[in-house]
């Protein structure tokens, strides 16, 4: 099998210099009028070293002091209207911040950007009194660690009253089907 | 459990042999290796990608075996010998010819997916001394990686291996 197939583009970035040594010195006397020191060069790329030791450092992977977590509650039904929040339950157990409820955030923020031009279908990051679909967010939990915010969410208690709700693209064109 | 019953937490202790260090720790029956790995031992070089067993990200090393530990609790792991990526280097400010393979062939963009790669590729070379790009391909098959389409991590193991057959040092650790 073929390595180092790059080899054979003398742009390439290999440095297994070793092998091709001969070859690429005659690049090199053929490219010394080269005006650039980056393109076409024979350049390593910096990050690999800290990738290849499991030192990304990722999103998760930041730990700052005072980091708080948050699990969502999550609409089961298609099409909902939301009655009730009940959080008391939530808010009680151990390491518990906040509740945060679609209505509060809508009160403080812009619909999230469509990228259509959609003025009445609007997108929101908590559910607006109604979920429009299932796994929709309605709710967000704050707590001291990952685990304890999942432990709350469950103990989040929402009524909703279930909507008729439609599935298929081509049959939310007929005229009756609920609209969304 | 029905909704609206506290949670008891109660804690068992395990002890987990990590890249040559023993710890011991009290964990609930329910963490995960990832998370005890990650939170508790701060090796944050595994990763969670997709938390149900689909992606690799999360793969360690049990006993030279590569296995997913989100799907593992850390208490199954009580007793086990536990090898991450950061334990992969033969010594500190050294990689592996694995590792450094990776870097040479550009095995990686993001980055994320790449302990797992280098974990599994260890694996292989250890059972495998030389093994065939179909076995390459196979073995890396249990990790999605979304960034490099997959040619240069085969090439970085190809070249890993062929270079550990001709060191004078077995593959696989006695």
């Amino acid at each position: 099998m073929p390595l180092h197939r790059l080899c054979a583009d003398y742009r390439s970035r290999c440095a297994c210099r070793r092998t091709h040594a001969r070859s690429q010195s005659t690049r090199a006397a053929a490219m010394s009028g080269a005006p650039f020191r980056f393109i076409s060069s024979d350049r390593r790329v910096r990050e690999d070293r800290r990738f290849v030791a499991g030192k990304g450092r990722f999103a998760a992977d930041v730990a700052l002091p005072g980091t708080r977590h948050v699990a969502v509650v999550t609409s089961p039904y298609p099409a909902a209207r939301i009655t009730a929040i009940h959080a008391a339950e939530a808010l009680a157990s151990p390491g518990m911040h906040y509740v945060l409820e679609g209505r509060e955030l809508a009160a403080a923020t812009q619909p999230l950007l469509a990228g259509l031009d959609t003025p009445n279908v609007q997108r929101r990051p908590l559910a607006l009194d109604v979920a429009r679909y299932a796994g929709e967010w309605v709710a967000a939990v704050v707590a001291d660690t990952r685990a304890l915010a999942e432990d709350a969410a469950e103990l989040v208690q929402v009524n909703y009253e279930p909507l008729p709700f439609v599935l298929d693209g081509e049959q939310a064109f007929h005229s009756g089907s609920p609209a969304v | 459990m029905p909704t609206g019953t506290p949670r008891e937490s109660r804690t068992v202790p395990i002890e987990l042999a990590v890249n040559g260090k023993t710890h011991l720790l009290e964990v609930e029956p329910r963490m995960s290796l990832l998370d005890c790995l990650r939170e508790r031992l701060l090796l944050t070089g595994v990763h969670a990608g997709c938390e149900h067993g689909v992606c690799g990200a999360c793969t360690v090393l049990i006993d030279g075996t590569p296995i997913r530990s989100c799907l593992m609790f850390a208490v199954q792991a009580d007793g086990c010998t536990i090898t991450t990526v950061e334990g992969i280097a033969p010594a500190p400010g050294e990689l592996s010819p694995v590792q450094d393979a990776f870097c040479e062939t550009h095995g990686m963009q993001c980055g994320y997916c790449t302990p797992a790669m280098i974990l599994t590729a260890h694996a292989l070379i250890a059972n495998n001394p030389a093994p065939t790009r179909e076995e390459i391909v196979e073995a890396v098959s249990a990790n999605i990686c979304r960034c490099t389409g997959y040619a240069q991590i085969i090439e970085a193991v190809a070249l890993a291996a062929e270079r550990m057959r001709g060191r004078n040092q077995p593959a696989r650790q006695p």
